[in-house]
């Protein structure tokens, strides 16, 4: 089997699939695994046997890990709520993730250490939500304890699905700032702290130099922080079908890359040292981003070309995608039902495999004009990725977006030259401050023409159907 | 010295295009105020004007539940058209939370 990985992931995620599907107890499951497994290290040697067992054992692993994630761990605060009398609690952990607001209100969340309940405490993991309607001026790791009420998360739907799935299962509404005790110290990682603040310095940056409304877009494509972003502009794109422009991928990944690579050739490092140094500098790049499912995807498919630049083996982007599936499934298994998730898996997949297909069908090879080559490429690529999220988006969203593949060839032309000079502001806004003033009004005049050019294609017959 | 390899010729070009091309917006800029109104987005293109917004755009917001959409564009009707956000108020259903998420969604010229 040529693709291992591919096909290794393929199994582990069915396995997820059919955990989800059945309720076969964790315990069940185990001595199965066990089995196959003493049989493909006894079949080592026969290489259709072996191979189709180490599947199979894929398959298992990917069923008992979702399985595993479910059972949560005895000290895990979820087991210390008691469903009577709603009681006061006093929780004393560190704030995970930047805190984030919308209309007003306030959240972040919190990773429990410490639970106090009618004098008694306790020792206790997992996390939980903390609501507000003030700003806390809260940062990554700072110590706190909190008073309030824990109530579990209702149903499971939506939003709260989203947060079932990361481990999140409780909430605490606070409704005055005295619930809130700030204790000394920081907990955390200090390298996350230190990105998400330079996140928000780079944030200042951008802002400094372009009103609201093309900052908060530049901060969405460039930094991968949608907080300001305006309600209409992103259901604008959701109808055109070029909201992804708006999320930091592969795209955003790939220019840094390439960015630092350049920046190390000019400076005449080595090789070796700069296929290092851009690892590095792409995992910085991650956690400033927030470390979203797509940037994930992207950071671990360039680190597997890199690994395979730095062994000079060819790399295989077949591999390397299923490679970054698989690290974000055996960390998350519950990801897989995650729509983002599948978004940016799918979309990647049905490129990669149908861009070449219909290339090869158009003979595009043999086409002399360059810019009309270009253009159709452009097209074969958007229409690439809308056939592929075409069902998830359709089921998800309830939305068809015919508009879609016309918009991206408009769109992400132009959405890449507006990310190109995004990072060409913050880096000049950090370097030259004069210069990044110059730098920010082509930045702005692109993302008008982008908005214009989406707010005029939506308004086209049968752009998008809600059903 | 100047021996750039293909790549660093296209970031100096493309840095000096960017140069150049702040340049000619600048200015622009300064010679008629205009162009700044190219240049920089106008609000409509992020938020819809709530004396001009359909029944059923402003049904479609996710913050306006249908009554208090039909309560907006009645009290719209009655009054030609809000001047103020305080004017909102009046109408019931709408406290500050809602009014924050309708100060997100729309402006009132």
């Amino acid at each position: 089997m040529k693709r291992i990985l591919a096909g290794l992931a393929v199994f582990y995620a069915l396995g997820i699939i059919l955990a989800g599907l059945t309720r076969l107890d964790f315990w069940l499951v185990t001595p199965a695994a066990a089995v196959v497994f003493i049989l493909a290290f006894l079949s080592a040697r026969k290489k259709s046997l072996s191979l189709s067992l180490i599947l199979l054992l894929a398959l298992l692993a990917g069923y008992l890990n979702l399985k595993n994630s479910f059972k949560l761990s005895e000290c895990h605060i979820r087991n210390f709520v008691v469903y009577k009398n709603d009681p006061v609690y006093s929780v004393s952990g560190f704030v995970f993730g930047v805190p984030e607001s919308k209309n007003g209100r306030y959240w972040f969340i919190l990773r429990a250490q410490e639970i106090q309940i009618n004098k008694l405490k306790y020792r206790c993991c997992g996390e939980l939500l903390v609501k507000m309607d003030f700003d806390p001026e809260l940062d990554y790791g700072d110590n706190l304890t909190l008073l309030g009420p824990l109530k579990c998360l209702p149903n499971y739907r939506g939003y709260y699905n989203f947060l079932a799935s990361q481990g999140i299962y409780l909430t605490m509404p606070i409704k005055d700032f005295r619930q809130i005790n700030r204790r000394e110290g920081c907990g955390g990682l200090k390298l996350v702290r230190g990105c998400f603040r330079l996140r928000a310095y780079l944030e200042q940056v951008i802002s400094r130099y372009l009103p609201a409304l093309p900052a908060s877009i530049l901060s969405a494509m460039v930094l991968g922080q949608k907080r300001n972003l305006p309600w209409l502009v992103k259901k604008s794109m959701v109808e055109s079908g070029t909201v992804h422009i708006l999320v930091v991928s592969g795209f955003n990944v790939g220019i840094v890359a390439f960015m630092i690579n350049l920046l190390l050739k000019i400076l005449r490092f080595r090789r070796k040292w700069r296929i290092i140094l851009t690892a590095i500098c792409l995992l910085i790049y991650c956690l400033v981003t927030g470390a979203s499912n797509p940037v994930i995807r992207a950071t671990v498919m360039g680190l597997v070309f890199l690994a395979a630049y730095f062994l000079k083996r060819e790399p295989d982007i077949y591999n390397s995608l299923f490679c970054a599936a698989l690290f974000i499934l055996v960390i998350r298994p519950g990801q897989l039902f995650d729509i983002g998730f599948q978004l940016s898996f799918i979309s990647v997949l049905a490129i990669v495999y149908f861009y070449p297909k219909l290339r090869s069908l158009f003979h595009l090879e043999a086409w002399k004009i360059k810019i009309l080559r270009l253009i159709v490429e452009g097209c074969l690529v958007s229409f690439s990725a809308w056939l592929g999220t075409l069902v998830i988006v359709a089921l998800n969203f309830r939305i068809f977006t015919p508009v879609a593949v016309l918009a991206n060839i408009l769109i992400v032309p132009l959405a890449t030259l507006i990310t190109l000079c995004g990072f060409t502001l913050v880096l000049s806004g950090l370097i030259f401050p004069d210069l990044a003033r110059l730098f920010s009004l082509p930045a702005a005049a692109l993302v008008t023409l982008l908005l214009n050019i989406n707010a005029a294609l939506i308004k086209l017959p049968f752009a998008y159907f809600y059903f | 010295m100047l021996n750039f390899t293909p790549e660093e010729r296209r970031v100096a070009l493309f840095l000096l295009s960017l140069a150049f091309g702040g340049l000619i917006l600048n200015n622009l800029v300064k010679a008629n105020c205009r162009v700044s109104g190219v240049i920089y987005p106008p609000v409509q293109l992020a938020r819809l004007n709530l004396n001009q917004v359909s029944l059923a755009k402003l049904e479609a917001t996710k913050c306006v539940p249908v009554k208090i959409a039909q309560e907006i564009v009645g009290y719209r009707n009655l009054h030609q058209g809000f001047s103020g956000w305080e004017e909102l108020n009046e109408i019931k259903g709408i406290g500050r939370q809602r009014l924050d998420k309708l100060k997100e969604a729309f402006f009132i010229e």
